[in-house]
């Protein structure tokens, strides 16, 4: 489907086919933690805890790749659902910022605000999720 | 903002998928737009009209709502 950039102004997207290169990305930590445990069982915590911190940020960037790809059929009105998607995810996260730590204390854990990687991955999981709902509600 | 998309296409025997593929917007935009859930942009809706051979505002009319 051939559009206009009047109507389809959406190049800052990645292609359609990197949706399937972002899943790849953020499951590989995943195998690759089950194989670590299989292969490294005795692997010094300090080198699992970097190991961990890598992995976590792979699998973001595989995420941040699906929620950038564009849909097969990208038009003016899923622009107008990314916007909603965005707008309503960054409102959330503000109030999950804030009320998150309260949440914690109200279960009897220490008052710990979110790291920025989980503000990261409740981000792009929202926006993505978000998206979804709106275009399906269309 | 009402339209009269629907009726358009039924006058040329067109499917929302033909319309969709016309004017290069995915059928969901289209559905959308005919019920009201979607107000295109300039150019979308002058690309309909031109479809149906007719004036833009011919194709879509304001409200009272519209004026709030």
């Amino acid at each position: 489907m051939k559009q206009s950039q009047a109507i389809n102004n959406t190049a800052a997207f990645f292609p359609n086919h990197f949706k399937k290169i972002g899943l790849i990305v953020a499951l590989l930590p995943v195998a690759l933690i089950f194989l670590a445990k299989y292969f490294f069982p005795d692997t010094p915590t300090e080198t699992k805890l970097i190991v961990k911190d890598f992995l976590f940020n792979v699998t973001i960037l595989g995420i941040l790749i699906i929620a950038w790809s564009r849909d097969k059929e990208e038009d003016e009105m899923s622009m107008q659902n990314r916007l909603q998607a965005l707008g309503f995810v960054v409102f959330t996260a503000v109030l999950m910022m804030m009320i998150n730590p309260l949440v914690n204390l109200f279960w009897g854990e220490p008052f710990q605000e979110m790291s920025a990687k989980q503000l990261m991955l409740f981000i792009l999981l929202g926006y993505i999720v978000f998206y979804k709902i709106r275009k399906r509600s269309a | 903002m009402k339209n009269t998309i629907k009726v358009e296409r039924a006058k040329q025997n067109m499917t929302q998928q033909d319309l969709a593929e016309k004017i290069g917007v995915s059928r969901q935009t289209i559905n959308s737009i005919e019920s009201q859930k979607y107000i295109p942009s300039t150019v979308l809706a002058l690309k309909i009209a031109k479809v149906f051979n007719i004036k833009v505002e011919e194709l879509f009319e304001l409200e009272e709502d519209d004026f709030l």
